[in-house]
């Protein structure tokens, strides 16, 4: 027996069962499903009605079962090059609240999970860590706070810099690979869904979700002991809930694009059955206009095409999009940056930079694509 | 082909004979085998190092104060920096209801390292193992080796009572992951205990690159020090005397074996004289019927030492967890306990025993091939040829013996010491035939003529010699071993039990000091009559005599007459205890002179503010695995004048009642319990920890009276098959079965008797040799002998006993033969 299994079996099943990030349908497997059918019970349910509140809402929700601060940032350098950046914590609770009274810190329910990573002309690197919250002496390893706001594991910090929510910093080091980038920003905050809550499921499960997408990033990349200055655009989404994903979704494709009319564009699928795009998809999209107005788009006016199919860490991944938004009257075509950028994380999922090509600044920048739940051939 | 078949007809017609020799070849290895093999998994063990879940540390961090915990935050506070490679350690050694020790490891699998630095390739680690759903949160998990289990007596999912009636986490039994004799939960778990403390005992560092562990080494807070694995003491050099100490029971045992394998072998080929002069005399040349009988020895080495070489697996398996306890309480030492023993080279016992055996076989096969073929072989037991042999093995004997006391005296090696002691055994058994030939021809002097039935007995007894003294021999080799080392076991027992008696002055023992600075304060007020004496601890190296850079530990003695003159020195000059309190000097410890070099009057560097300082004197320091320098309080203070008590002991006048202070004390501290602990139990606890670390040898040694046994019996069985025409006779001259019967076992006991004569004094040497040669030479520790001979007695009851067990079943079917079929027999011979 050795380590990974412990995360394999303890840790992920409860991610993934709030993510979906990762899943995958081999047969060996099953024994996630039954976890993922776990009920959210003796743990808060996330339900419409809930108004967040700023800066309360940043901080930690630990009655909920699953949490995540989770950043990404299109960079380039001086050269032009162009860069991605990923710092995301994860927060598990393994225990609902008031199920086990903590006799000392290492009690804690609450698991953290951090994964960080760079993209670069050259290739991606992905990292992760692991630390149970609790605190020793007045310190812990991890956690996350909302005044003055900050989230962390070890010296992996996603904090203000001032008293204020923005602007803030991201820092992470692993052996000769660091992110180091101050994010600001002069436009609001973004409640996704309804007020802040988006819907995951047709019956109604869901969470809570908002977004700062209109961060600029500067900084430094430090990439096998090499120092690079680079500046760019960052998104930061927050989300929390008990039971995100229903027991028959299996995965999700999740886009978020800073488009160059200063636009920007979120949409998902979660995915009923694995390589299914068309049939039983649960599908949502937000345009929101450069000072922060928010265009909901129908689900039906959603198409994704899938264009080219590429072989990433034995699965096949659709690498490169159609997308047709005939609402807003917009074609879209979505590249990654490069296919490897594979998050070979304890359950691997596909994050990485693309490019959005079409006519026009507003068929036309930078983003993130998330894809999970893709079997292994 | 043919031939071998027709010479091993023999057997089929005396399975018997076979079946000793193949006892003989067994027994011969299976002890040396189990050793081998208890050895190879040590050392396997120790090839590996310290793991944690399959991980294996670059080293820890720990407190400079030895014995001092870590607080968590100075670990939160690292990982906080950016030292990813740390994980929280937390040891704690728990006492179940039952009165055994736990050592349990408490860790936090969150933190534990992952393959490599960066992430591998591909999907990691597919394995869905339940079991760590459980570690890490309520009920928890203890995991355990399952030998560990065994040992234990108890079952997976079973929960352990401790002293203080809380349950420890249900027992997993977990493969493969070195556990060894220590347990493992989670941290969180461990510190729920009651009493447990919320610190760390050590910080694990994972590797990572030189220059990272640099960063870390110079961002460490003052109080902790790295300590690197390469740096820690090497397990292999801290336990070599132990290992080599269990191969020299391995090869006793195997000593004992080839004694045996002579014995069957010589009688084989004397009863085969006459088929051999058959097949002479039909054209059979000496060659092909050397070749026929060494092929013949072949099949039954094979057979023999894989079959030995199998128990001797199965002997290690049951053993290893009792050495492991024994490394662990003895050095601090751990050994995994493997799901699997490690396949150990079957080679060395087969190459020995074949050897061993060649050797055995040369004289019996000259003497059966050079038989004259017109010569029937009556001739084997003739006086001349037995006294000639008898004067050689006692001039072996006494050579080997002179060759014993000179090593004795001159060795610090512990081969040599080892060698030495080897020749003492060999050189005392061979001496027995002729001391016992003394002996008989003493009595016989003494019988009235008219004594006829005596008389015949002794003059039986005396040609009994010829062929029983083989067997005797490996018996006495084998009660002479067993003797000594209960003697020398019950020795160092006592040994101990007195020294620790000297060296407990005070009443209550208080283990770590800071918060407990005004305990003086406290004890005025509660309980003016007490006194406290503060007690201190550090570790430092020097330089030995071998150049080697040692470990020694300074530990500081209060002054005053109750605690200088608990301690006793070893050939001290009348001035040592003046000087020592003046701080002019320092004691050391025993080990300190005879392993690391020493000496009583010469000089030493002890710290940066004094210069040298003598040795004073030597004072015994049983089961320190580390050397020892004790200075005086004031020394320590003006050395090292920032180093915080790592202890404080409590004395008073008698009458007081302990159970009350100590409860004040804990009370007002807020100690949990094992930080506070009273003279009387100190003293207990040591002594459990002595009786567990000696329970493996004592298992050994009452195999090798085992061993012993089975030779005897062999060995009996075997003589009476020759003893038929013998028996005859004498039924033929009216003595009665009943008298018969009488006359035998009186016979056998009297040579059983008259071993033990050579057994006591020699097990006696035995003793001596291991206390003063081979233990000093080993650990560094000596011990004064204690001739307990009421154990001597229940020794020779046994040695008796067995004995006549071993010739009364033989001796059975010899009485229900008929006269008249016992002289046919003996004529088909």
């Amino acid at each position: 027996m050795t380590l990974p299994s412990l995360y394999s079996v303890f840790l992920l099943p409860a991610l993934l069962m709030v993510a979906g990030c990762g899943v995958n349908e081999a047969p060996e497997q099953t024994s996630d499903f039954a976890v993922l059918a776990q009920s959210a019970e003796g743990y808060t349910s996330a339900r419409p009605g809930y108004a967040l509140e700023f800066p309360r809402d940043h901080g930690p929700h630990p009655d909920y079962r699953i949490e995540w601060w989770y950043l990404t940032a299109n960079l380039q350098d001086s050269n032009s090059r162009h860069y991605g950046a990923q710092w995301t914590l994860f927060r598990v609770a393994v225990q609902p609240p008031g199920a086990h009274q903590p006799g000392n810190a290492w009690q804690s329910s609450q698991v953290y999970m951090a994964h960080f990573a760079i993209t670069s002309p050259e290739g991606h690197v992905a990292f992760q860590r692991y630390a149970r919250g609790g605190e020793h002496g007045g310190i812990s390893r991890s956690g996350a706070r909302n005044q003055p706001f900050a989230a962390w594991i070890d010296d992996w910090v996603l904090s203000s810099t001032g008293s204020d929510w923005l602007p803030m910093a991201v820092r992470a080091q692993q052996g000769n690979y660091s992110i180091s980038l101050e994010l600001a920003s002069d436009k609001p905050l973004i409640l996704q869904g309804d007020a802040g809550f988006s819907q995951k499921h047709p019956a109604g499960g869901g969470s809570f979700y908002y977004s700062q997408p209109f961060l600029t990033a500067s900084g430094e990349l430090e990439l096998d002991g090499q120092r690079i200055p680079v500046s760019g655009l960052a998104w930061l989404d927050r989300e929390w809930s008990s039971q995100f994903l229903q027991g028959e979704q299996v995965g999700w494709d999740w886009f978020s694009l800073h488009l160059e009319s200063g636009e920007k564009l979120m949409l998902f699928q979660l995915r009923q059955r694995p390589g299914d795009f068309q049939t039983g998809t649960f599908r949502h999209g937000v345009l929101i206009s450069p000072q922060g107005g928010k265009t909901l788009l129908k689900p039906e006016h959603i198409i994704f095409q899938v264009l080219e199919q590429t072989p990433v860490a034995g699965r096949n991944l659709p690498m490169r999009w159609r997308i047709e938004l005939p609402q807003i009257e917009r074609i879209l075509e979505i590249g990654a940056l490069h296919s490897d950028q594979w998050m070979n994380v304890d359950f691997p999922y596909w994050e990485g930079a693309v490019t959005v090509n079409g006519s026009g600044p507003q068929n036309s920048g930078r983003g993130y694509m998330e894809l999970t739940g893709y079997a292994a051939d | 082909m043919m031939l071998i078949r027709t010479l091993l007809k023999h057997y089929r017609r005396h399975p018997v004979q076979g079946l000793f020799l193949l006892v003989g070849i067994v027994v011969a290895n299976v002890l040396l085998a189990g050793t081998l093999v208890i050895n190879a998994q040590a050392r396997a063990s120790y090839g590996q190092g310290e793991q944690f879940l399959s991980a294996a540390p670059a080293g820890q961090l720990r407190h400079r104060e030895p014995r001092r915990s870590i607080d968590t935050d100075d670990y939160v506070r690292l990982r906080l920096a950016g030292f990813d490679m740390l994980a929280p350690l937390q040891r704690q050694t728990v006492r179940a209801a039952n009165g055994e020790l736990l050592e349990l490891l408490g860790i936090d699998v969150f933190t534990m390292p992952r393959p490599g630095g960066m992430l591998p390739d591909g999907r990691g680690d597919q394995n869905r193992d339940p079991g760590f759903l459980e570690f890490a949160y309520p009920p928890y998990q203890l995991w355990v080796a399952s030998g560990r289990l065994n040992q234990l007596d108890l079952k997976e999912g079973d929960r352990i009572v401790l002293s203080s009636g809380e349950l420890l986490p249900p027992l997993a039994a977990i493969r493969g992951q070195q556990l060894g004799h220590r347990m493992l939960t989670d941290i969180g778990a461990l510190q729920a205990l009651s009493g447990n403390p919320a610190t760390l005992s050590a910080i694990l560092v994972f590797p990572a690159s030189a220059e990272r562990l640099a960063e870390l080494s110079a961002n460490l807070p003052e109080h902790l020090e790295f300590i690197r694995s390469d740096d820690a003491p090497d397990p292999q050099e801290l336990t070599r005397s132990f290992h080599l100490n269990l191969a020299a029971m391995g090869l006793m045992a195997f000593v004992v074996g080839v004694f045996l394998i002579y014995n069957a072998l010589a009688f084989s080929y004397t009863d085969r004289r006459e088929l051999i002069r058959k097949l002479r005399l039909a054209g059979v040349t000496r060659r092909e019927l050397a070749l026929a009988l060494v092929s013949e020895l072949v099949l039954f080495l094979a057979a023999g030492t894989v079959l030995g070489y199998w128990l001797g697996a199965q002997l290690a398996a049951w053993l290893l967890p009792g050495v492991g306890r024994t490394l662990a309480q003895l050095y601090d030492v751990y050994i995994a306990y493997p799901d699997s023993l490690v396949p150990s080279a079957i080679l060395l016992p087969l190459l020995m025993t074949g050897v061993a055996a060649a050797l055995c076989m040369l004289i019996p096969l000259r003497e059966s091939l050079n038989t004259p073929m017109l010569e029937r072989w009556q001739t084997r037991w003739q006086h001349q040829v037995i006294s000639q042999r008898e004067r050689v093995m006692s001039v072996a004997g006494l050579m080997l013996l002179g060759t014993s006391a000179i090593l004795a005296y001159y060795t610090s090696d512990l081969w040599l010491a080892l060698t030495g002691m080897a020749a003492l055994l060999l050189g005392a058994v061979l001496l027995l035939p002729t001391v016992l030939r003394m002996l008989f021809n003493l009595f016989a002097k003494c019988i009235p003529a008219h004594r006829v039935r005596l008389s015949w007995l002794l003059a039986d007894s005396r040609w009994l010699l010829g062929p029983a003294s083989l067997a005797l021999m490996a018996m006495t080799l084998a009660l002479v071993a067993n003797s000594g080392l209960n003697t020398m076991i019950n020795s160092f027992r006592l040994a101990t039990d007195q020294w620790l008696d000297q060296r407990l002055a005070a009443d209550l023992y208080l283990r770590g000091g800071t918060e407990m600075t005004d305990i003086g304060a406290l004890l005025a007020r509660e309980a003016p009559g007490l006194r406290v004496a503060e007690r201190y601890h550090r570790r430092i190296t020097r330089q030995g005599s071998s150049e080697r850079i040692v470990p020694v530990e300074i530990v500081s003695l209060q002054d005053g007459d109750r605690f200088t003159n608990s301690v006793e020195l070893m050939g001290a000059d009348e001035n040592a205890r003046i000087e020592f309190e003046n701080g002019e000097g320092i004691y050391i410890s025993e080990r300190a002179w005879r392993i690391d070099g020493w000496q009583p009057g010469e000089s030493v560097r002890l710290c940066q503010t004094h210069g040298q300082l003598p040795v004073l004197g030597v004072y015994r320091d049983y089961g320190n695995p580390s050397s020892q320098w004790m200075v005086s309080r004031e020394l320590f203070r003006s050395c090292w004048p920032g180093e915080a008590a790592a202890g404080f002991a409590v004395y008073g006048p008698d009458g007081t009642d302990w159970n009350q202070i100590k409860a004040v004390i804990s009370n007002h501290f807020n100690l949990p319990e094992g930080r506070i602990i009273d003279q009387h139990a100190l003293k207990q606890a040591g002594l459990a920890v002595f009786d567990r670390t000696f329970k493996v040898t004592r298992s050994l040694n009452a195999l090798t009276l085992l061993v012993a046994g089975i030779g005897i019996f062999c060995a009996i069985s075997a003589i009476h098959h020759h003893r038929v025409g013998q028996q005859a006779l004498l039924a033929a001259l009216g003595i009665t079965r009943r008298e018969r019967g009488a006359l035998l076992l009186l016979q056998w006991s009297v040579l059983g008797l008259l071993c033990m004569l050579l057994v006591w004094p020699f097990g006696g040497l035995l003793a001596g040799y291991l206390a003063n040669v081979v233990t000093p030479v080993a650990f560094g520790w000596s011990f004064p002998l204690d001739w307990n001979f009421h154990q001597n007695a229940v020794l020779a009851a046994l040695a008796i006993g067995s004995m006549t067990l071993a010739v009364v079943l033989p001796t059975l079917r010899l009485l229900r033969i008929s006269p008249a079929a016992m002289l046919r027999e003996q004529t088909t011979i």
